[in-house]
């Protein structure tokens, strides 16, 4: 008779009548079962006693630490649950006999650091970090291993997941065979520890940045130094580059006799070796690149079949090998971060500032193409299914366009409009959404630096006007001054049919901030000859407009943005040939561009 | 088994069919209206609680085969003019539909009740455990030689003769059945007593092959495909939201322009592979082989010669002293096809594995997008205790998210993960059923 504890004495005389009803009405209400709870889902606290022969301990664990009073409440919470057996193996380790042992203390970390506060099914591991924190403060660490055939999932590296994605009602279970212990040491003391990174920790020590690396994580005031990242080197790799002692390691670097010091190379080595953030391997992965705490010094990441890269870079059409990160000694976690090691060493690269003439159809990603250049003239879509197709471009909102937006290659170039390796964008720029209000394009390597920003476009009246914008919305955001207007003819810069065949027409054309970017029929190199006319039909259909000059403050490649500025806009419009980043100091003009694809010096 | 019956929520067994032989395998992509447990098969991230893992749609059908095995005889009883031949015909077919619901459910989670009553009453519902799949392939070989005893040869239509079965469909899937068993004369058998009938051929490369073999459908290719043509009175086929939609599930992968259909590198606008832009879009990588139209009538094909011939192939391949001939198939084929120089190869008849490499490529030509791309892998990989593993690992690397790349390949180097968890509903419902290991850690 569950109903009865619901009413109490006082309400005596109303129990009495309604049992009489109940008796008249319905006379088997005694047996009735009635259920009280609205799902029969137990909790975590009610599974871990319903199975006492596999998590008696932890059922223990919980109570002694005083946190089954939530665990039994409803919530969102993922709890890594050791078996009796992984309890007792670690309660032997620390010379204990009993839960009862343990200082309370001690037991409630524990279960914080087996604690997350959301529900993580086995489907949101990655082969890094969870995406969320324990409640101890230190992230934990998934990824799969094969043993004898079989394959698990484990975590921190150490600990086999046997039973995963048991559903409570307030969250969800996994179980692990061995307890999970929270990483003590602090980065400095964990590499100290190491007996592979004598030489790093010497430096680190020489350089100061072993104090840095040591601190509590969770004391920090910087909240961006929480946690932090290394990339370590080898003593053997380094070694293996010509270092056989630490000292040589140091003379070759440290020159200004102080390691400390900001400028000093040795300093700088160090710096450019520690990142902000806790960034796992996957981390590594999925950003471009890692901003170090040596100034406006970034490395550069790839992945690559199943290599991840640093500073593998193309710069000027030669690709620089990278350094390949070894993973079996990554993703080691610290206290106050993660460190990971690479199997030969890199330092910052010094390299002198250079031009970037870059055809924007030279994609990676169009590059895997086998249409792209090919044998027929070809069409490939930048946008398919309202995405972006190239993880080089960002476009405003490509879900809603239903304009083309296009690579174009012509196997037999147009008489009047030709391209750098007769391959463009044809774009459909415009105000309305179906076409696009602005695209991003990635640049190649830029060496920091200033430089003057060239649009190299093929003019047509239906285009628009842009506003040229360098990381907008990112670090080191830069607008340019020179609208750069598509529908302008390079006759806009006051030079017209009958002066364009002067040898005084480029340099006026310079000044009023244009320039022909294409080789013209009287110009060669090598065995091939321009196709550009000097001033006959269609000669000023190529146009190269002088957006402005950026300052580059990173070594990296960076984001350029078109952003319209007009009301119209038709579609097809819009054809983007190049864009040229030219040091400020050195010539604007040359070299030049042809069909083929190929720079034409200045003769 | 084209569409859930009334009342029923489910996908149809078509589109399941094409689900899990092709999610987890490397021609297709994730397109703009994927849900979240579609991403995390293509990644290789499986729960049991996902739904993806339902196998309703097979069972079904299998119900109603069996209903047809149980009652059709006592038919007789209250209709004389049900002859012995009619009603062994109507068995065959009935026989050889269930063996290949089977064959689909070996293929994709292995061990799986074999249950081979009918559930027409609430008393007939029983709590099976499961069979392992030997038991289960010896079942179906067994169920598919009493079919080809019984089946007819013709119904006297071509389109009944495409879309009902006969013992040449028997033929073909038993073919299949014996490949993957590592059955290799078997399957030569079977595959001869197909091509031997001289009643299937390819059709030449014209402009109107796709209109004949898919189009249109019940073409001389065509052994045995799911009628949805509106003439024959039967359902459109579940195609438009799934990948042609404005927000459509699935796109073709990129797999498909810098591997299987790469354009000839002399004239790519002349030579061309006739099978490439009739199978899919490749300006947006939409999949077009099922139609393009809303509804579309385009019918599912199960066999065709091509399967048969490449099948024979492979068994070929895998005996002694018969690459030249595996090869020939091939070459036959791709010149049927038209199939461009560039995506050629030229493996020693003596080189197994270049050959079955070659086989593989070819089958991903000629049935994109088809439901077989998954099982075609796994049956190569699974061969000689696991020799050729990479074959899945290889592709792994190249289709999951960098993120889980590694435990992805990890997780493949155990084979129970290549098969799918029973589903959590299933295991509930029915007590007798073990999870499959990999899915309870």
């Amino acid at each position: 008779m569950i109903i009865m504890k619901n009413f109490n004495v006082r309400n005596f005389t109303v129990l009495v009548v309604i049992c009489a009803f109940a008796f008249v009405l319905v006379n088997s209400c005694k047996k009735a079962n009635y259920t009280q709870t609205t799902t029969e889902d137990v909790n975590i606290t009610g599974y871990l006693e319903k199975y006492p022969e596999q998590y008696s301990l932890m059922t223990q664990i919980i109570n002694r630490s005083g946190t089954a009073g939530f665990l039994a409440a409803y919530g969102k919470y993922t709890l890594f649950t050791p078996s009796n057996d992984a309890i007792n193996e670690w309660l032997k380790a620390k010379g204990k006999t009993t839960v009862d042992q343990m200082p309370v203390e001690e037991l409630k970390d524990m279960i914080k650091y087996h604690l997350l506060p959301d529900t993580i099914a086995t489907s949101r591991f990655t082969d890094g970090k969870l995406p969320q924190i324990t409640l101890y403060g230190q992230y934990l660490q998934t990824g799969a291993k094969i043993q004898s055939g079989v394959s698990s999932y484990i975590v921190n590296k150490s600990a086999f997941v046997t039973k995963s994605n048991v559903r409570v009602g307030n969250g969800i279970i996994h179980v692990v065979d061995h307890v999970l212990a929270p990483a003590t040491l602090t980065l400095a003391k964990s590499i100290e520890a190491n007996a592979r990174y004598t030489y790093f920790t010497q430096a680190f020590k020489e350089t100061g940045f072993y104090d840095s690396l040591n601190v509590n994580g969770a004391t920090v005031k910087d909240t961006t130094r929480r946690f932090q990242t290394v990339i370590l080197e080898s003593d053997s790799a380094l070694k293996a580059a010509g270092f056989s002692t630490y000292a040589s390691f140091k003379a070759r670097y440290s020159k200004t006799g102080n390691p400390q010091s900001h400028s000093d190379s040795l300093w700088l080595y160090m710096a450019y070796h520690i990142s902000t953030g806790p960034t796992y391997v996957p981390d590594i992965i999925t950003t471009p690149a890692i901003y170090t705490l040596a100034p406006k010094e970034v490395i550069t990441t790839k992945f690559e079949g199943q290599n991840v890269l640093l500073n593998e870079d193309e710069f000027n059409g030669v690709v620089e090998p990278g350094v390949l990160i070894n993973r079996t000694y990554s993703d080691v976690t610290a206290s106050n971060g993660v460190y990971h090691e690479v199997k030969k060493p890199f330092a910052i690269k010094v390299r002198v500032q250079t031009a970037v003439y870059w055809d924007v159809a030279d994609q990676a990603d169009l590059r895997s193409n086998p249409k792209w250049r090919g044998a027929a003239s070809a069409t490939i879509p930048l946008v398919a299914n309202g995405a972006s197709t190239l993880s080089g471009v960002i476009w405003n909102d490509p879900a809603k366009y239903t304009q083309a937006q296009n690579y174009e290659f012509a196997a037999v170039p147009n008489a009047v409009r030709k391209y750098n390796g007769s391959d463009f964008f044809n774009l459909s720029m415009g105000a309305n959404i179906l076409r696009a209000q602005w695209i991003e394009l990635r640049t190649p390597m830029l060496v920091k630096g200033k430089y003057k920003v060239w649009i190299c476009y093929n003019q047509n009246g239906s285009s628009v006007a842009f506003q040229v914008g360098v990381d907008i919305g990112r670090q080191g955001e830069q607008t340019l001054p020179n609208i750069v207007d598509f529908r302008q003819y390079l006759s806009s810069s006051g030079i017209n049919s009958t002066t364009a065949a002067l040898p005084s027409a480029d340099a006026l054309m310079l000044t009023n901030g244009f320039k022909r970017y294409m080789a013209l029929t009287t110009e060669t190199f090598g065995t091939l000859t321009g196709t550009n006319v000097a001033n006959a039909s269609g000669w000023d259909n190529q146009v190269g407009r002088l957006a402005g000059t950026v300052d580059i403050q990173t070594t990296d490649r960076h984001w350029i943005r078109l952003t319209n500025l007009t009301n119209g806009g038709s579609s097809a419009a819009t054809y983007l040939d190049m864009i040229h980043f030219i040091p400020v100091d050195a010539d604007q003009n040359y070299p030049r561009f042809s069909i083929q694809g190929v720079a034409f010096p200045k003769k | 088994m084209l569409a859930p019956p009334p009342k029923v929520s489910d996908k149809a067994l078509t589109e399941w069919i094409f689900m899990h032989g092709e999610l987890r395998a490397d021609m297709i992509d994730a397109g703009a209206g994927v849900s979240v447990e579609e991403k995390d098969m293509f990644d290789n991230n499986i729960v049991a609680g996902s739904s993806l893992t339902s196998w309703s749609a097979y069972y079904r059908t299998i119900n109603y085969c069996n209903t047809v095995l149980d009652y059709a005889p006592s038919v007789k009883d209250s209709d004389p003019t049900l002859t012995d031949a009619q009603l062994n015909a109507f068995r065959s077919e009935a026989l050889t539909i269930r063996a290949m619901m089977y064959f689909y459910l070996v293929k994709t989670f292995r061990d799986v009740p074999l249950k081979l009553t009918s559930s027409a009453k609430d008393t007939d519902l029983e709590e099976l455990a499961k069979s392992t799949s030997a038991e289960v392939l010896t079942k179906i070989v067994s169920d598919l030689k009493e079919a080809e005893a019984i089946a007819v040869s013709t119904y006297g239509s071509t389109v009944v003769n495409k879309g009902r079965v006969t013992k040449y469909t028997v033929n073909a899937l038993l073919a299949d059945v014996y490949l993957w068993m590592d059955n290799y004369t078997g399957c030569v058998a079977e595959c001869n007593k197909v091509i031997n009938s001289q009643l299937f051929s390819m059709q030449s490369a014209n402009g109107s092959w796709y209109t004949n073999v898919f189009y249109n459908g019940s073409s001389t290719e065509t052994i045995f495909e799911f009628n949805n043509q509106l003439s024959t009175g039967s359902v459109p086929n579940v195609f438009y939201n799934v990948i042609l939609a404005p927000k459509k599930r699935y796109i073709a992968s990129s797999y498909l322009i810098t591997d299987a259909f790469v354009p000839d590198d002399v004239d790519p606008d002349r030579i061309v592979d006739i099978r490439a832009d009739n199978f899919f879009r490749s300006n947006d990588f939409t999949i077009t082989k099922w139609g393009t139209e809303n509804p579309s009538y385009v019918n599912w094909q199960v066999y065709r010669i091509t399967d048969v011939l490449l099948l024979k192939a492979e068994a070929l391949a895998m005996q002694n002293d018969s690459g030249a001939e595996a090869i020939a198939i091939i070459e036959d084929i791709r010149l049927k096809r038209a199939a461009v120089k560039a995506t050629g190869e030229t493996p020693d008849p003596g080189d197994q594995d270049a050959i079955v490499d070659y086989i593989l490529h070819e089958r991903s030509r000629e049935f994109a997008f088809e439901g077989k791309r998954w099982y075609d892998l796994l049956r190569v990989a699974k061969r000689t205790n696991y020799r050729r593993l990479n074959v899945l690992t290889d592709m792994i690397a190249s289709t999951v998210s960098p993120a889980v790349q590694q435990s992805a390949i990890t997780k493949f180097q155990d084979k129970n993960s290549h098969y799918l968890p029973i589903s959590e509903a299933q295991l509930f419902v029915d007590p007798k059923l073990v999870q499959n290991p990999f899915y309870t850690k």
